[in-house]
């Protein structure tokens, strides 16, 4: 069967609430409080969801691969003012944070894990990009790739206007090759359609391929907040949300021009 | 692996801009260092890598995404365009796709804007946003195809690589151009300097005084295919053998000490280039000269190709273009494969007793090397490592 199977998804609304269903337990445990200290809310939910996906359970050999269109922007909004003064001072901490791939690295450290990591940034086709890059990587033969996207409300950049992104979210996948054990779905298929947009339909495209469901463009999270990685949001909860088996056509215009186009199929469950 | 060839590449930085001027630069043992006076960064506490032209503005298309940094990129991109133009008869632009790696992209504008008036009206989408250096490199290539930019700190060069070599090998693009860019940015600069990693004075790579990384700004491009077209240009075969990406799970700046992260990946390049060690000819280190960071890199030299491949960091020349690194000694590495010619460790007077790997202090002649590796580590223990080769 074409694509490749879905077995763990997670995603977190606010820091707290899951995309759908109850809470899960804490993380004590596995973030350390002196690691809690240290880190931004973005790296802390990323954290969370990557666990929560299953994480934890996947391959050694399983790349993660993170997608987030603004990374640490509060972090960097921290950091401008202290580089103001006669004798700057920036912070180690909020230094080594700022990176983009900053939530890979904690991930690495905490889950003790040796698989590389990268992490994708596109504006708001983020996710979309990385999952393009997760889907190469499953066709070039990786056992199975994580996914996880997200971005936090932008607090401390002012600058960074118009404010694309007023909520926090963040969601994992875990994907893998084919194989007979529990899933919850199917990466159907993930293209990259060239082309501005004239002549494209999401309805048609969807017929095409058999989904029921289309988000094209989505711009917000379940509850309202504007955010870059809504399509993540969206198969998510198209992914968790109880029901009779189903496709969900996402497409997602590229800053660059041209469209990510994902398939995502959802197994029944109740 | 399949190996993927590559038909062009280039390199911007303190040492010029162009692969002729690193060529020569690199011959002479002309670091591109500049220890008085800057003029990204006027005052600098330490000596910087700077790109000393001027750089000249993007096409009016573009404009709006102008930035130190987006420049840089474009000038890197610049020499590939006639190559990519003649490309496209083959290779049409919806199957040619952008990879760029940054660390800080506009970063360098954005504090010029927040000195000036807090960063009031400053466009933070264009000019700020990472993915928008990869919106620069797809509209000045023409490229229609898949465009995004990979940012994991000082490896995203050679993260870029690895993401369009899987684009290519999964068959969603014929031709990927991976670029590379950072420029110099007073956050990356008081932030090293916070960490206690900067040497005042010039970089000492595998020095058994060195002291610390002095940072430095350049972009590079390659252009890696699917497969390499009819009409060659005469020169010889370059191509992407291998690579290996892992975490060192160890720390958020500290590189594991003994060198186990590095060793894994420089074995994982070998392993998918199908290839043994000792095909290997050269290394170009990441040696930061950070007192750490060179020794952990030594002993997974000699744990993964034993301690008589000829090594050397190029940093003394050029400093630590972070984002840029990788790409710009990935077109280091090229040079070396088609010169037949090994560039020097420049810094290193006194050689670190504990690195047992071979650091070459001179340039040295290597008469029909295939296979070189070039190695970029970074924050998150965001370890890689490219094996390049050459046919003739």
């Amino acid at each position: 069967m074409k694509g490749f199977p879905i077995v763990g998804a997670a995603g977190l609304l606010d820091g707290t609430r899951p995309i759908l269903g109850e809470a899960l337990p804490g993380d004590d445990e596995f973030i350390p409080k002196n690691v809690r200290r240290r880190i931004s809310r973005l790296i802390a939910q990323a954290l969370r969801v990557t666990r929560d996906a299953g994480g934890l359970d996947a391959s050694p050999e399983a790349p993660l691969v993170f997608a987030t269109a603004n990374g640490e922007i509060n972090t960097i909004g921290a950091i401008l003012p202290a580089l103001m003064p006669a004798q700057p001072q920036v912070s180690p901490t909020l230094f080594h944070n700022s990176v983009h791939n900053a939530a890979p690295g904690y991930w690495a450290i905490l889950s003790k894990r040796l698989a590389a990591s990268t992490t994708v940034t596109m504006g708001k086709a983020s996710f979309e990009a990385a999952m393009l890059d997760a889907w190469t990587r499953l066709a070039d033969g990786d056992p199975e790739v994580q996914v996880t996207a997200g971005d936090e409300a932008i607090t401390a950049a002012p600058w960074a206007d118009p404010p694309h992104c007023t909520g926090d979210f963040c969601g994992s996948l875990r994907i893998v090759q084919p194989g007979d054990g529990p899933r919850l779905g199917r990466l159907v298929s993930v293209t990259f359609l060239p082309g501005r947009d004239e002549g494209f339909d999401p309805v048609a495209e969807a017929g095409k391929v058999g989904a029921t469901e289309v988000a094209d463009d989505p711009g917000t999270l379940p509850g309202g907040a504007a955010h870059p990685c809504a399509g993540a949001a969206a198969v998510l909860a198209f992914l968790l949300r109880p029901g009779a088996a189903g496709r969900m056509l996402l497409a997602r215009r590229s800053p660059a021009g041209g469209r990510f186009v994902l398939v995502v199929e959802r197994e029944a469950h109740g | 692996m399949h190996t993927l060839p590559i038909l062009g590449y280039s390199a911007v930085s303190a040492l010029g801009t162009t692969i002729d001027q690193h060529r020569q630069a690199l011959r002479a043992g002309r670091t591109g260092l500049s220890a008085s006076g800057s003029a990204v960064l006027p005052g600098a506490s330490a000596p910087v890598g700077e790109v000393r032209v001027e750089l000249p503005p993007l096409p009016r298309p573009l404009a709006r995404y102008d930035s130190r940094c987006a420049r840089l990129l474009a000038l890197a991109l610049d020499p590939l365009q006639p190559l990519l133009r003649g490309l496209s008869a083959t290779y049409p632009a919806h199957r040619l796709g952008v990879v760029v790696g940054t660390s800080a992209s506009g970063n360098r504008d954005l504090e010029d804007a927040f000195r000036a008036a807090g960063a009031a009206g400053y466009d933070y989408h264009h000019r700020q946003a990472f993915g928008s250096v990869a919106e620069v490199a797809a509209g000045l290539v023409g490229a229609r195809g898949p465009a995004y930019v990979v940012s994991t700190a000082c490896s995203s060069g050679a993260q870029a690589a690895i993401s369009a070599a899987r684009l290519l090998r999964a068959g969603v693009c014929d031709v990927v151009v991976v670029a590379s860019v950072d420029a110099l940015c007073w956050t990356t600069f008081h932030g090293f300097r916070g960490l206690g990693v900067m040497d005042p004075g010039p970089c000492r790579p595998f020095d058994a005084e060195r002291r610390g990384l002095n940072l430095g700004e350049g972009a590079a491009a390659l252009v890696l295919a699917c497969r390499r077209p009819p009409d060659g240009n005469g020169g010889p075969d370059l191509f992407l053998a291998g690579w290996g990406a892992g975490s060192e799970a160890y720390h958020m700046t500290a590189p594991e000490p003994e060198g186990e992260g590095a060793a894994r990946v420089m074995a994982e390049a070998i392993a998918r280039a199908r290839i043994t060690p000792s095909d290997v000819g050269y290394v170009n280190l990441h040696g930061t000269a950070t007192p750490a960071n060179d020794t952990a890199e030594s002993r997974g030299v000699v744990k993964a190709l034993g301690p008589d491949v000829p090594c050397s960091s190029t940093k003394g020349f050029t400093g630590h273009m972070l984002g840029a690194a990788a790409g710009v000694e990935a077109s280091i590495t090229l040079m070396a494969l088609v010169d037949e010619v090994l560039p020097r460790n420049l810094g290193c007077e006194v050689l670190d007793p504990d690195v047992r790997a071979r650091i070459l202090r001179d340039d040295l002649a290597a008469p029909g090397i295939r296979y070189a590796m070039s190695n970029s580590f970074a924050f998150g223990g965001n370890d890689t490592s490219l094996v390049f080769g050459v046919r003739r």
